[in-house]
């Protein structure tokens, strides 16, 4: 073996790694998206047909009220869940709730927020109708900042609500008399997720009003309501619903753990507001903050279109643990540009 | 002496035949002229204050006081709340007829439950927790044969017992012998009926549905046994099963609570289903030779109100539309509204 092979194996694997690098940091990271998006969300709607469940405490709405789904949202077992007597939570059904919560915590930590930004079949479908908006020629709409901030607080009230609701079924607050089961799991009778998802499995059970009861009609009407809301809000501003989603809100209390992350170089940044234009959600932090590292809020979906958008080297990157996965380099940007200008 | 000495021997002999007759069983082959269907229940028979509407339904006594104070509530057993031993009582056996319970585990498998006859009969059988060979649907049978003359009565009961937790996961929906009720070829006569039970283990029989009944008897179809569907309420239907030993009966509908807010979406009312069949076979059994064979089995189920009776899909859709077309309606409003006419500066001297 000649002297210093290994050294030019080395140089080559280097060499090899850098091309490749180049190679991802160029390519439409929405295109990767799109498809993505189309896969995950036949994976969770039709996995059942394959016999394929990924797991019960999914941290995306892949709705339990399709029948043969591929995977859960955990929202309706953790409702379930908080139902039970604060007696039986620090007993034995503590353990089952512990280890729901484990299991969720586990897959989010993992990939982060981008269970909602590739996986969600909600924000798939909501994506789907922003496409459709676009063919139309039709102005998006946008909050102001102010506005931006208060509806944001709204996913906090629904995720307090969808804790304490269940929980006063099993147990008395303040001396009042507990909830009927009807109020079991308050956030899934009111979430476009249960009345969308199962058309897709051509199940139009839930596109109705119950009559059975007070608590049921009221939540079932809720339910239609939000549903037509939602189709009408998506349709003019791109992920409509996410600003209201517990479960973004629920996903952001272990954010800071995830093991995936968006990272902020601020000081090659030049606030030239091309993120924050990008962003279907509308966050003004990824292009004002020049001071966080983390760049993660609590209403990202984690899509990159930052990244993509971004004319800084290295500005903007994903990390999962040590290793960078895309990063925003002058190259990529004029590539993409140009791409999208030769398309139009 | 002798005469005192002998009717003391009478009345022992006769001390001991009351106590035989009270411990042993109800029935005797003497006053088993008209026997009844075998039924597995949840509840004991044991006195006339108790007695049952004869369709195998939960005595009145048996529903004990509910959660609220005066409002009665029916004995069930729940799909979804597993316990870890179940009992089950059955009505009636013949003291000198051969009496043997199975149960045949969801995986397949078949244990003996531990079987107890007398003046209160029941079985009972362990249900371990967990993802397990428990976990679905079992089903407990009780045959009971004894030759009457000159017919062997084979008299079998069967209970499907749900015994199911969501903790335990519902990776059993992707298994076809799991979800499609099972049958035992060892069962001299069995009913089975199609979706009684969805994917989750959920009892899904509603009002209106059409229940496939099927009649077995060693496992083959047996064409030509009467069968009777009767409700707690003592409606019945009576169909014969056709040369696949098949038969169709819609639910019928007999749940009007007296006003809306009692009427309760997951009510459950009991029915049973009855199957009956002579067939003129002749052998010997347990060394007594019969001519015929009387052949009768019973399950029974639950079904809940129809969905039609409560949800509203022109409601829904009207809601959804309306919210659809208001909020649709306000946002073009709104962009309207802001669109301000164009100004052009013109430079004024």
């Amino acid at each position: 073996m000649p002297i210093g092979s290994g050294a030019s194996v080395h140089i080559r694997e280097s060499f090899l790694m850098n091309s490749l690098q180049k190679a991802i940091n160029r390519t439409s990271i929405s295109r990767f998206r799109f498809y993505f998006q189309i896969a995950a969300f036949i994976l969770l709607l039709y996995g059942g047909y394959l016999a394929i469940n990924i797991g019960d405490e999914l941290p995306t709405f892949a709705c339990l009220f399709a029948d043969l789904r591929g995977g859960s949202c955990y929202l309706l077992g953790f409702q379930h869940q908080m139902t039970a007597p604060f007696k039986q939570m620090l007993g034995g059904r503590g353990i089952g709730i512990l280890v729901g919560l484990a299991t969720f915590v586990g897959f989010f930590v993992l990939f982060n927020k981008t269970w909602c930004g590739f996986v969600c079949p909600i924000g798939t479908i909501q994506d789907w109708i922003t496409k459709l908006r676009q063919k139309f020629s039709i102005r998006y709409a946008t909050y102001s900042e102010p506005v931006f901030q208060r509806l944001g607080r709204i996913k906090y009230v629904l995720l307090a609500l969808l804790i304490l609701i269940p929980m006063a079924i099993g147990n008395s607050f303040f001396g009042l008399p507990k909830l009927g089961h009807d109020w079991g799991v308050p956030f899934c009778m009111i979430c476009p997720g249960r009345t969308v998802l199962p058309l897709f499995t051509g199940d139009v059970s839930q596109l109705v009003v119950d009559f059975s009861s007070k608590t049921k009609m009221v939540l079932t009407t809720l339910g239609m309501a939000v549903t037509g809301l939602f189709f009408a809000g998506s349709f003019v501003k791109p992920r409509f619903f996410c600003l209201f989603c517990p479960m973004s809100a629920f996903q952001y209390i272990f954010s800071k753990a995830g093991l995936l992350r968006l990272i902020k170089d601020g000081d090659k940044c030049t606030r030239c507001g091309n993120c924050f234009r990008a962003c279907d959600v509308g966050i003004r932090a990824i292009a004002d903050d020049v001071e966080s590292k983390n760049i993660v809020k609590d209403d990202c979906m984690m899509c990159f279109k930052c990244i993509e958008v971004c004319p800084e080297q290295g500005c903007l990157k994903v990390k999962f643990l040590a290793w960078h996965l895309y990063e925003s380099t002058i190259e990529g940007f004029f590539k993409r540009m140009d791409e999208k200008n030769d398309g139009q | 002496m002798a005469t005192v000495g002998s009717r003391q021997v009478m009345g022992h002999t006769f001390t001991v035949l009351v106590l035989l007759a009270l411990l042993s069983g109800p029935r005797s082959e003497a006053e088993s002229g008209d026997l009844e269907p075998l039924r597995l229940s949840l509840v004991q028979r044991s006195n006339a204050s108790t007695e049952d509407c004869g369709h195998g339904m939960a005595p009145p006594a048996a529903q004990g006081a509910g959660r609220l104070q005066g409002r009665p509530r029916r004995i069930q057993e729940s799909e979804h709340r597993p316990v870890p031993i179940r009992t089950y009582h059955f009505n009636d056996h013949r003291r000198l007829a051969v009496v043997k319970a199975h149960v045949r585990r969801p995986d397949g498998s078949v244990i003996e439950p531990d079987l107890r006859l007398g003046v209160n009969p029941s079985l009972s059988f362990p249900t371990p927790f967990g993802d397990g060979p428990v976990h679905g649907a079992n089903n407990v049978y009780v045959v009971e044969q004894g030759v009457e003359g000159d017919v062997l009565v084979s008299r079998n009961a069967k209970w499907i017992t749900m015994h199911h937790s969501c903790g335990w996961g519902h990776d059993s929906k992707f298994d076809e012998n799991l979800i499609n009720p099972q049958s035992l070829d060892t069962i001299p006569f069995e009913i089975v009926i199609d979706k009684l039970w969805d994917t989750n283990f959920h009892a899904m029989v509603t009002s209106g549905n059409d229940l496939r009944i099927k009649v077995l008897s060693y496992g083959k179809p047996v064409q030509g046994a009467r069968i009777t569907l009767s409700t707690e309420k003592g409606w019945m239907k009576k169909v014969v099963t056709d040369g696949r030993g098949v038969a169709s009966v819609q639910m019928l509908r007999d749940y009007y609570p007296t006003s809306w807010p009692k009427f309760q979406r997951t009510h459950r009312g009991p029915f049973l289903v009855t199957a009956q069949y002579e067939a003129d076979q002749k052998g010997i059994y347990k060394g007594k030779p019969y001519k015929q064979v009387s052949y009768m089995a019973t399950l029974p189920w639950k079904y809940s109100p129809s969905e039609q009776d409560y949800a509203s899909y022109s409601h829904g859709l009207l809601i959804g539309v309306l919210a659809m077309t208001v909020s649709g309606a306000g946002i073009y409003a709104y962009r309207e509204r802001r669109k301000r006419p164009y100004k052009g500066i013109v430079f004024d001297e």
